[in-house]
């Protein structure tokens, strides 16, 4: 090897030497040392090459290093291999591990620490010694912390393969004792950390996990502590940003101080939920002040109440549980078991038959919300939020159910790899975010769009992942169809419930309620798309297929008289539709008696129908009814309210009370947007009746914005050759006519017309053409015939349908008399507009075809 | 961060490999902190995505971690030496996770050709990047003052004037030690 030191020196005069001079002095210079010469050759090709490197400070460096400098995710922790995020937790990111220098096989989780202060720091090191020292089989190990090259504290602890002790029990349908059985371990586990005097303070589901052996684990044990902040006030604060309110006791929400009774009190909480199947109380909303409300002040439901058959068990023993329950969420923690080994034997008691110790509290009157569970997808039921968790929630209980066969099947034939297949399998689909995603802190739509790219990845999955097992695929089917109803996804969710469908037909027979449910879904769906002919043979089909025991049935019902609804709704025959809209109602509150807002959504169709009938009156009725029964109920931040406040703007609109519909229609398109998003149809419905009574006011330029919004959320989501968008665009082209735009107006009058014909005939709405034919009577040149073409179209339509608008046929004889005008034949046209004009002057019909009637009357008088 | 660092830079010269581990992760917490800072700081609506001013960037860093702003310029040299070590660790811990690449054998980078042309053109990306991670890694045992120079100027932006006023020499002497840089930069590259 040359001496690198000459190499460098030579190197450095090289390139001083000019180019052509350079082979020359090179073989002056290195002589007989043919690898010197070699090696400074290669030098100087190499110098010659990266010329450019560096000679300007590039910026797309300075991007990468800035990139590389903002960016927080890690790679590994010490000796630990970073390999995937578990999302975050409640201190901080979560991430899966394993270790690195190939010492162990062990998968663990790493908690990071969201928020290290000095002081978290130094307890941080105190206590991780201590925690250290549980060693439980039912406590996720800690195993380590450190602080990581950034000087942020982490935990190194176990990783639990499993699901929450919730989940567990209810998709194996675990009846209450095996449930409670499989909480002992979890007081067992508790009463010893709590001998140790560590206490959990964050005991909930999610942080009480069934492996796949079955064997409970608890997570996080003392996590809390560590996090606590040690100002007082700040507490509060922090302890219900850092907990899950559900779950905390009385003392944790009113920041008062902690110790192993709040553990039992949540344990108490847990236990709850595991036999009962529902929370003690229902909190409403997310304010401090509704939390304390609930938790604080309000007493459970007594369990025996609530469940469902107690598997045999006396009454004696229902009284006995909820003694055992109620004592240990009694608010005051000195009433509470004074540990988790006296809790636990009482619940032993209570297994082997026996009494137990507890004693029962006097029962005062008490008013709950109950939300019920449904097993299939979601109807046209709650508000969006709830119904997208127990979509979700459904859909997640089916996919593990039918991995926990696979995996069952697979352990049978022991071998070891495909275990671990199914088990990367779970792994995989909750990667897809769908559960975490549905937070029970969902507040807004924004959040809405992650759930929707989620739910519709994992439905992209679905066809694959259960090729094998079709009425599990069925059931998920309709899961989905239902969620994405309650997204107002309308054409997915045609395409899930005709697949679920098929399948379920395939798999339970076309006779059974599941198949039916679902294909009445489908129903609705091809009605509310106008496919009628579809509908009708399915209904008819459904119908048959009838069977002993319907009646029992309130899900399926509902379905059934609800497809029936929409069908004759959209064949705009109220007489037919009317008696499907009452006994759906009827249904739906056999079905799910507690659930108003659900409720809600269903009186809404009546509405809708009263008021497309002309029975304004009734309509008002039910609309007002709905709206004053969901505020009394604390429901009005839910979609059946905003839709109520819709109809209820419609039918001022109706009555010409303009200001009370504007008012009224924009506090609907306000909460509706809130809940659904923007470009929800229903928000956009209500947007519709500002528009109108902002036209019919002679507010013509303030009509555009929204309508153009209406326009563009309808393109967006249903296409811009829709029937919908085609409605829109001659509603936006009036407007745009009446504003003054005049061009754009005809131009896109014309093509929203064509849409709406194209696609559907019967989809046009009169009121479209009546915008229409005036308009292109106003223009004049070119658009008469098409404008009497209207004109003749409107004559049939009003004739078949009873309109709300009792000046139509008014304002139809006024269009005539236009015609009339513009055709010379002033003689007719005085006939008609006179009278015309003073109905509508007399009805409020819109100002600017009372305009229009007036000066074509004046036209034709004055050419006498 | 209590640690007096200019201890530590002294006792890492004198060859504490503790001292200079610490001190290691003391820079590159620091680096990663005002970067964020930095960044959050600028933005705001409207305002297109702003640049960071990675020397600016280490020269904060500095300040904030050595207590007398007048050290001798023999610690500030080894100081920004280990920052631009720092953000060499920084910056290809991050490409690995943004790399096309895929692992070589010992973990080591297989050297994409692609890449490298782009780069002898002054286009950069993170798999140049960690094309040059490898080539240093290939030369610095042989020549450590060649590797240092590159990191200082691709990983810490320090420009040639600003490290030839670090290390007390002339402009012209560092352009000279630069272009025997590169010049070991695109053999380490090119016999891959």
């Amino acid at each position: 090897m040359a001496d690198r030191t000459r190499l460098k020196d030579l190197f450095d005069q090289a390139i001083e030497v000019a180019p052509h001079e350079r082979a020359a002095w090179i073989a002056q210079v290195c002589g007989d040392d043919a690898e010197l010469r070699a090696a400074l050759e290669r030098w100087l090709r190499a110098d010659g090459a990266f010329e450019d490197f560096l000679q300007a400070p590039p910026a797309a460096l300075t991007q990468i290093v800035a990139a590389a400098l903002a960016d927080g995710a890690p790679q590994r922790f010490g000796a630990w291999r970073v390999l995937r995020s578990l999302g975050a937790g409640g201190m901080g990111k979560v991430w899966q591990a394993e270790r690195d220098d190939g010492e162990f096989e062990q998968r663990v989780a790493i908690k990071q620490v969201a928020y290290p202060t000095q002081a978290l720091m130094q307890r941080f090191r105190q206590e991780r010694r201590i925690l250290a020292r549980l060693d439980h089989p039912n406590i996720a190990r800690l195993i380590d912390g450190a602080v990581d090259v950034l000087g942020v504290p982490y935990l190194v602890m176990e990783f639990v393969d499993g699901q929450a002790i919730t989940a567990y029990a209810n998709e194996r349908g675990l009846d209450p004792h095996t449930r409670a059985k499989l909480f002992l371990p979890v007081l067992d586990a508790v009463q010893s950390a709590h001998s140790q005097l560590i206490v959990h303070r964050d005991i909930k589901p999610g942080n009480v996990l069934v492996d796949t052996h079955g064997t409970p684990k608890l997570l996080d044990f003392g996590i809390a502590k560590l996090l606590e902040d040690d100002g007082g006030a700040a507490r509060t604060r922090t302890a219900l940003r850092a907990l899950t309110p559900d779950y905390a006791s009385p003392e944790q929400i009113r920041g008062d101080a902690i110790g192993t009774p709040s553990d039992i009190y949540s344990l108490g909480v847990l236990l709850y939920e595991l036999l009962v199947g529902a929370r003690p109380y229902e909190i409403a909303g997310t304010s401090p002040a509704a939390i304390e409300r609930a938790v604080c002040d309000t007493e459970p439901a007594r369990p025996s109440l609530r469940m469902q058959a107690l598997g045999g068990s006396s009454a004696a023993g229902a009284r006995d549980l909820d003694a055992i329950l109620l004592k240990a969420l009694a608010k005051d923690p000195g009433h509470r078991y004074a540990s988790c080994a006296e809790f636990s034997a009482d619940l032993r008691r209570w297994l082997a038959g026996e009494s137990v110790l507890a004693r029962v509290p006097t029962t005062r009157e008490r008013v709950q919300r109950y939300v019920a569970r449904h097993k299939l997808g979601v109807a046209l039921a709650a508000s969006a939020v709830l119904a997208l968790l127990v979509g979700l929630a459904t859909i997640a209980a089916l996919y593990r159910q039918s991995l926990a066969a696979q995996a069952e099947a697979i352990r049978q034939k022991n071998t070891a790899e495909r275990e671990a297949a199914a088990a990367k399998a779970v792994r995989d689909f909750l990667d897809e975010d769908i559960i975490r995603a549905a937070s029970p802190y969902l507040k807004t739509s924004a959040q809405d769009i992650t759930v929707r790219e989620a739910i519709d990845r994992g439905t992209a999955k679905i066809g694959v992942r259960f090729k094998d097992q079709p009425a599990i695929e069925g059931e998920i089917r309709a899961a989905l169809g239902g969620v994405y109803m309650q997204l107002n996804q309308y054409a997915k969710a045609a395409d899930q419930y005709a697949a679920s469908g098929k399948l379920l037909e395939a798999t339970l027979g076309e006779a059974s309620a599941k198949t039916r449910y679902v294909r009445y879904a489908s129903a609705v769906l091809l009605s509310q798309q106008y496919q009628a002919e579809k509908a009708h043979t399915l209904l008819q089909q459904l119908d048959a297929l009838a069977q002993p025991g319907d009646e029992n049935d309130a899900a399926l019902a509902t379905m059934r008289d609800d497809a029936w609804d929409m069908y004759w709704y959209r064949q705009h025959d109220w007489n037919k539709e009317e008696p499907f809209a009452l006994r759906t109602i009827a249904d739906f509150q056999r079905w799910q008696p507690d659930n108003l807002p659900g409720l809600a959504v269903h009186k809404a169709n009546l509405v809708i129908l009263y008021t497309s009938s002309g029975r304004l009156a009734d309509g008002e009725r039910v609309a007002r009814g709905i709206v004053d029964e969901l505020h009394a109920h604390g429901d009005d931040a839910t979609v059946g309210y905003g839709l109520a406040l819709s109809m209820l703007g419609r039918i001022e609109y109706f009555r010409r009370d303009y200001a009370a519909a504007e008012k009224t229609s924009l506090a609907a398109v306000a909460l509706l947007s809130k809940i659904q998003g923007a470009r929800s149809p229903h928000a956009l419905n209500a947007l519709y009746i500002v528009v109108r009574v902002r036209m019919d006011s002679g507010r013509y330029a303030e009509t555009l914005d929204a309508a153009r919004e209406i326009h563009a959320s309808f393109v967006a989501a249903f296409g811009e050759h829709s029937v919908e968008a085609s409605q829109n665009l001659v509603l936006l082209g009036a407007c745009e006519y009446l504003a003054g735009q005049r061009e754009q107006g005809i131009r896109d009058m014309q093509a929203g017309l064509a849409g709406t014909v194209a696609m559907n005939p019967s989809a046009t709405d009169p009121l479209e053409k009546f915008f229409v034919a005036g308009n292109y009577i106003d223009y004049g040149a070119g658009k008469l015939e098409a404008a009497k073409a209207l004109v003749a179209q409107l004559d049939a339509d009003s004739l078949r349908n009873a309109q709300p608008d009792n000046d139509w046929p008014a304002r139809l004889d006024a269009l005539r008399g236009q015609i009339a005008w513009r055709d010379g034949d002033h003689a007719k046209a005085r006939a008609l507009l006179q009278p015309a004009l003073e109905k509508m002057v007399a009805a409020h019909s819109p100002v600017f075809e009372i305009d229009r009637t007036r000066r074509a009357l004046e036209q034709a008088s004055a050419a006498k | 961060m209590q640690a007096d660092v200019t201890a530590l830079i002294a006792a890492a010269n004198g060859g504490d490999a503790t001292a200079l581990q610490e001190l290691f992760a003391h820079v590159y917490g620091e680096l990663k902190l005002l970067a964020r800072s930095q960044l959050a700081r600028r933005v705001r609506p409207h305002e297109p995505t702003p640049t960071l001013n990675t020397t600016g960037l280490v020269h904060e860093t500095y300040l904030k971690l050595v207590r007398h702003n007048e050290s001798a310029l023999h610690d500030r040299a080894h100081f920004f030496a280990l920052a631009a070590r720092a953000m060499r660790q920084i910056v290809i811990d991050h490409a690995l996770g943004q790399a096309t690449l895929k692992r070589g054998g010992a973990g080591r980078q297989a050297v994409d050709l692609d890449a490298v042309a782009a780069l002898a053109g002054n286009e950069w990306s993170p798999d140049a990047l960690l094309c040059i991670d490898y080539a240093l890694g290939r030369f610095e045992k042989d020549e450590p003052q060649l590797a240092k120079l590159v990191e200082l100027r691709v990983f810490a932006g320090l420009d040639l004037e600003q490290i030839a006023a670090l290390q007390g020499v002339t402009v012209r002497t560092l352009q000279r030690t630069w272009r025997q840089a590169k010049a070991q930069l695109f053999l380490a590259l090119d016999s891959a």
